[in-house]
């Protein structure tokens, strides 16, 4: 039986997905536990895409605080120590809401493979990137993915790329209404148009901008991960709330407002990465 | 009508790459959610600066666009809530929005920016810093002309702003990496902005700048403003060239000459005497056409001394004996030969040290110089 803390003995036992580029197959997420866990610190773990993470998994919440960050520090550092099983529960989340996800890309085309990399989004705007193995699952639009590690953004800075908009930092940057922030009118909103407002909408423009933002000087593709879903998600026209709203009930007719909240995983690995 | 934000002759336009339609959409999607995000109606509290700021900027920017593009996208309706939303409250809205501007941190994330490019960078995250600067610039110019239009104005924010422009249409090259992207926001400019609204076609100046940068580095990297020289002046260094070829080849046979073959010094060795390593110096030729090869093998020391017998072999392409070639002629170092059986022509040691000439080797009766190949020490 597990603990709270987690055994120290047993690592994290990895779960796996439905392909969603490969009907009935299933594919691991992340390669290892260490993998896993730099993930869920990285993403589950580190504002503001946790925010985010529990709009796309609302049980989120029963295991822990997201605006709570230093419970979110102790939960990824118990991970750490105790070889991430303490952070199987948050795993397991992790895996029924890509799980979800992914399906969602299989049904609705979202999905697209250049040979050497899947990229697929669900309707929470969950961004899957495989390449063997799920090599990330990310709320896109959320800040910038790899900014979203503080020592990366540090290391970014560093080297002088700019990662916020400098010329609006002045005066009042610290604007108590930041895009993470809630509105009062926000009171008013159900589950759903929060995640499509707050998550699924950021995540679709992210990947639509990545259009003249994965090219080099003369149209060269370079980065071909998250751009390679541009020409696949509808006109702007066909995604207005009522468009996502029928897509996600289309996707998701048990569970309307999102993944269970009790999430079981696909199948089961003996955590050294093969299933 | 002339179109002065497009360059047909960028690769990435000539290939259709940069999409206007995408990057308007973009811009459409931004002021939708800065108008929910800006509450249903104006407060002493709402919208607060950085909602007020996105509004400000977006309704401008997309006021510099193809009308034609804001139909085909749906978003009339967008740019007329933006417009009432300013209607009355416009001014105040100004005034929030021009409290965030900094253009000391646009200034000094720029430098920073050239600075990083001395270093070799991720492409990916150049492009990205390139473009988040570009429009950063580019929303903080068009909310002082929005501001200035609804008769808010902060001098001193403007000086700052103006250096930014200044600073970046003087380092267009900096932002090379964002090319496209800047394509594509050319593509969507309307062409006669500068007689729609002199205002906003002041901010699309950078873009101009950028534009320059590019064809100008793209005409670099073709050699595309490289002047064909005379062709008095090509032939001239043509015949220079090989003049200077054949003078240099003359020196190295004149080198060879004295080389090519082994010392006499060195000694046979003997009954009773200390066995000397015999080695050996491999010499090849090919014919102009390539389909033959011809093959001298030089022991080293040579067991009979200068009465040793070599023999030229000759091979075609698979490397089998080169029967076609029998009874042809050859000259070898001035020594002449015929080639016999299996493709053999046999050569007297001492008769090729002899002449003293360079291993040149003319085959034929109209004695057609082979090309002698030269190998490196492992080949």
């Amino acid at each position: 039986m597990r603990t709270a803390e987690g055994d120290a003995r047993t690592p994290l036992q990895l779960n796996a997905v439905p392909h969603p580029a490969r009907g009935g197959a299933a594919v691991q997420l992340f390669a290892d536990w260490q993998t896993a866990c730099a993930h869920l610190r990285d993403h589950w773990l580190t504002a503001p895409e946790c925010q985010a993470w529990a709009l796309v998994a609302p049980a989120y919440t029963s295991l822990l605080d997201p605006g709570d960050a230093d419970a979110r520090y102790r939960y990824a550092e118990q991970a750490r120590i105790t070889a991430g099983s303490s952070a199987q529960p948050l795993y397991d989340l992790c895996v029924a809401a890509v799980a979800l996800e992914a399906g969602d890309a299989a049904r609705l085309q979202w999905v697209q493979d250049d040979g050497r990399v899947t990229a697929a989004m669900g309707t929470s705007g969950v961004v899957l990137l495989i390449e063997g193995v799920v090599r990330t699952a990310f709320v896109a639009g959320q800040g910038d993915p790899q900014a979203t590690k503080d020592g990366q953004r540090r290391r970014l800075e560093r080297r002088g790329l700019p990662r916020e908009r400098p010329l609006r930092s002045g005066g009042h940057g610290g604007d108590p209404h930041g895009p993470q922030s809630r509105r009062p009118w926000e009171d008013k909103w159900s589950a759903e148009e929060r995640l499509y407002y707050r998550v699924f909408r950021p995540a679709v423009q992210l990947v639509k901008r990545a259009q003249h933002r994965s090219r080099d000087m003369r149209g060269g593709i370079v980065r071909a991960d998250y751009a390679l879903l541009k020409g696949l998600l509808p006109t702007r026209s066909r995604l207005k709330y009522e468009d996502w709203l029928e897509l996600r009930r289309a996707c998701r007719p048990e569970s309307p407002s999102g993944p269970p909240q009790d999430p079981r995983p696909a199948a089961v690995t003996d955590g050294t990465g093969k299933n | 009508m002339s179109e002065p934000y497009i360059r047909h002759n960028l690769a990435a336009t000539r290939d259709g790459i940069p999409d206007a339609v995408a990057e308007v959409a973009c811009w459409l999607d931004r002021l939708e959610d800065a108008l929910r995000d800006a509450g249903p109606e104006v407060t002493a509290e709402s919208p607060g600066p950085q909602e007020a700021y996105d509004c400000l900027a977006l309704a401008a920017k997309l006021k510099r666009v193809r009308p034609e593009l804001i139909e085909e996208l749906e978003g009339v309706e967008e740019l007329q809530r933006a417009g009432a939303m300013l209607d009355g409250n416009g001014a105040e809205l100004a005034r929030r929005a021009l409290g965030v501007l900094n253009p000391d941190a646009w200034l000094e994330a720029a430098r920073e920016f050239d600075r990083a490019l001395d270093e070799p960078l991720d492409e990916s995250e150049e492009i990205e810093g390139a473009v988040e600067l570009i429009e950063d610039l580019d929303d903080g110019e068009l909310v002082l002309a929005a501001a200035r239009r609804l008769g808010v104005a902060d001098a001193d924010v403007e000086t700052g702003v103006e250096r930014c422009v200044d600073w970046l249409c003087q380092h267009a090259d900096v932002f090379l990496a964002a090319s496209v992207y800047v394509q594509a926001v050319g593509l969507a400019l309307r062409p006669d902005l500068e007689s729609q609204d002199y205002d906003l076609a002041a901010t699309a100046l950078k873009f101009a700048a950028l534009l320059d940068a590019a064809e100008a580095a793209e005409a670099d990297l073709t050699l595309a403003h490289v002047q064909p020289l005379p062709t008095a002046v090509v032939q001239g260094l043509y015949d220079k060239y090989v003049e200077e070829r054949e003078r240099l080849r003359a020196v190295f046979l004149a080198a060879l000459a004295l080389k090519w073959l082994p010392p006499l010094r060195r000694r046979v060795a003997g009954r009773g005497e200390e066995a000397v390593q015999t080695e050996a110096r491999v010499w090849e030729w090919s014919s102009p056409d390539g389909q033959w090869l011809a093959r001298l093998v030089v022991p080293d020391p040579p067991p009979r001394g200068d009465e040793e017998m070599l023999s030229l072999a000759f091979f075609d392409a698979a490397h089998r004996e080169a029967a076609d070639l029998v009874g042809r002629p050859v000259v070898l170092a001035g020594v002449e030969g015929t080639v016999g059986q299996r493709g053999r022509a046999p050569l007297a040691l001492g008769a090729l040290r002899a002449t003293g000439e360079a291993p040149r080797l003319y085959v034929g009766t109209d004695r057609v110089e082979w090309e002698l190949q030269m190998k490196g020490p492992d080949e």
